[in-house]
């Protein structure tokens, strides 16, 4: 293993137990990623992706292999120790946004934050910035159904990157957007990154899948093709 | 860390969302605590009321006479009687000596006859040794307690049954058992049902000297000897000395059991305790039962909560709560839904309390241990039912609670 891969599966399978039936989501695959690589992930629905994604982002356990990340073994990790590594270094952006209801922009910015143990003021602050870089400095106290949909994602955008993750994950970022919304929103991801932060992209879009600089093909639950664009 | 204040604020954010809900919920809540507070309270209040009649049944008096309360009557020893006050009257730390006699009869004036009054028989200084406010006139004097004058103190309820509304009653005559006797003085007011119903009060009693008793009634019954202390401290000595006179002046020897009984008015106090705590303890465990409802109530809703904010809590756990903040929150919830019930059932239950001694003669008292318990009860009804749904929500699997539709 090399010192600047940032994640490395190994032989990573997942397997639900559907009743009796057991359905392998994931058949072995390997993989590692260098710090601020920009990789898209492509497959047909069912092929795995996103269980691909989840156990990158430490929701879900694999069933077999090991997963290192920043060099340590993750998958002896206990629920807590999830959470806390979720909490400082992944951040997720969702097909379907996931903002809290009821709770305006800033506080839905600030929950990471929350977690992560800063004071109000520290939070709001850092929050406050992370808006004002989305291009929301006007929509702080607005609530997600005051929002379109694209601002949605802003905000989205705003809490994944607002705790400096070294890993940003977003499953079919724009798939609730039309096609514009859609282009501003990957060239503010783009631009947000900045090199900094590494990302990975679930989508089954080429035009959006052109912004990484590696597309990863997967085909029943396994590394497909895997080269640089 | 995660602070208590963020569990509040999200916890006061999510019940402001649902406030019909909340409300629903709540008021099971509110009804038992309510319950609960205003019965403690009105016990408490009951209590002390009781605690205060007894008292004026004098804290430093002695009541002597064949019957030890509550556990013997000597039957067969001889009645207490002259030789025994006289005894009493040379012993030490001894205040006052009154002799009574009580009976029964009917009291009439005129055409107005009211039955089944208390006569009461003693000497001058009664009113010195239990409290008896004077409306009017005076008690009669040693010197008409020597000599058997045929003159009565009349309590409230014998001067309003005999006479008319403010008429002067002083120098009148009402007859005993057709005996004509002068009024010397009438007595406030002073009882409620239950005193009257033991006999406490003075309100349907009738006082005149024990010697102009004994001529009409015969000396048909025992003496029971109202003898006081010097002070309550000293009540103990009074006690002992007491029952050495009592013994040298009834002749038993030494290995002989006491004949006689001496009481003090708080033995009448531990039995209205005996015979009520388990009752009020029943009343308040059954209204303990209808917070148990108010708890099912609260962890009904917290369950739909929980389902309803299934994804919630699966975007809440991407972004990094761990498993005891999704707890805490949610735990948080029940809590606060307690706490605002048991609030406004305290406030409800003192209400009640101070609406009860106001149309009834029970004292008002707010319990200080109903405050506390109202707190523990609520406290732990929020935890106990509000857990399993905390914990529900808690053990969420992230991924498929994201997926939630």
């Amino acid at each position: 293993m090399s010192q600047s891969d940032l994640i490395r599966l190994e032989n990573i399978t997942r397997v639900y137990k559907m009743g009796l039936t057991k359905v392998s989501a994931l058949r072995g695959i390997n993989l590692s990623i260098k710090r601020g690589e920009y990789i898209a992930i492509m497959g047909p629905s069912g092929s795995g992706k996103s269980t691909l994604l989840n156990i990158l982002g430490m929701l879900d356990t694999p069933t077999g292999g090991t997963y290192f990340f920043d060099g340590i073994d993750v998958t002896s990790f206990k629920d807590n120790k999830l959470a806390e590594t979720r909490n400082k270094r992944v951040g997720f952006i969702f097909q379907t946004f996931n903002l809290l209801p009821r709770v305006n922009a800033i506080s839905n910015v600030e929950l990471p934050l929350i977690y992560a143990g800063f004071t109000i003021k520290e939070r709001h602050e850092m929050a406050e910035r992370a808006l004002v870089k989305v291009g929301l400095k006007d929509r702080i106290k607005h609530r997600p159904n005051e929002l379109s949909g694209g601002e949605r994602q802003r905000v989205a955008i705003a809490r994944a990157l607002v705790t400096n993750p070294d890993i940003v994950l977003a499953d079919e970022p724009t798939g609730n957007l039309d096609s514009k919304t859609g282009k501003e929103i990957m060239q503010l991801l783009n631009e947000l990154s900045g090199g900094n932060n590494t990302i990975i992209l679930v989508t089954h879009e080429e035009f959006i899948a052109e912004n990484a600089n590696r597309l990863i093909n997967i085909l029943d639950g396994q590394v497909a093709t895997d080269k640089l664009i | 860390m995660f602070s208590l204040f963020e569990n509040l604020r999200s916890a006061l954010n999510s019940l402001r969302n649902h406030p019909l809900r909340t409300t629903l919920t709540m008021l099971g809540i509110v009804i038992g605590i309510t319950t609960i507070i205003s019965l403690i309270s009105i016990i408490a209040g009951l209590d002390d009321m009781v605690a205060e009649e007894f008292s004026s049944m004098g804290t430093r008096v002695l009541y002597i006479s064949r019957n030890q309360w509550g556990e013997k009557y000597f039957r067969n020893a001889p009645p207490i009687g002259e030789k025994e006050v006289e005894a009493l009257k040379r012993t030490d730390f001894v205040e006052y000596v009154v002799p009574t006699r009580d009976r029964w009869a009917s009291v009439s004036r005129g055409v107005k006859d009211i039955e089944g009054m208390t006569v009461v028989g003693t000497n001058q200084d009664y009113h010195l040794v239990r409290e008896i406010p004077l409306e009017q006139g005076r008690f009669f004097t040693g010197f008409e307690a020597e000599k058997g004058t045929r003159v009565c103190i009349i309590g409230h309820e014998i001067y309003k049954g005999l006479f008319k509304a403010g008429e002067n009653p002083l120098e009148k005559f009402i007859y005993i058992e057709k005996i004509p006797f002068k009024v010397l003085g009438t007595i406030e007011k002073q009882g409620n049902f239950l005193t009257n119903m033991n006999n406490l009060a003075a309100d349907y009693k009738i006082f005149i000297p024990l010697k102009a008793s004994d001529r009409i009634f015969g000396r048909w019954w025992g003496l029971e000897v109202l003898v006081s202390s010097p002070s309550e401290e000293l009540l103990d000595v009074t006690e002992d000395e007491c029952r050495m006179m009592l013994r040298v002046a009834r002749k038993l020897g030494p290995h002989e059991p006491d004949n006689f009984g001496i009481n003090r008015q708080d033995f009448l106090m531990n039995q209205y305790h005996e015979t009520t705590d388990v009752l009020w303890a029943a009343l308040i465990g059954i209204a303990a039962l209808s917070l148990l409802v108010g708890g099912i109530g609260i962890m009904n809703i917290m369950l739909i909560s929980v389902t309803e904010r299934t994804r919630e809590i699966g975007v809440r756990k991407a972004l990094g709560a761990k498993r005891l903040q999704i707890l805490l929150q949610f735990l948080f919830e029940a809590l606060l839904v307690c706490w605002i019930g048991g609030i406004i059932g305290g406030i409800l239950g003192v209400l009640t309390a101070l609406i009860a001694s106001i149309v009834s003669p029970i004292n008002f008292v707010i319990s200080n241990q109903a405050i506390l318990l109202g707190f523990v009860f609520t406290s732990s009804v929020g935890i106990f039912f509000g857990m399993y749904p905390a914990a529900k929500a808690a053990r969420k699997n992230p991924v498929e609670a994201l997926r939630y539709e």
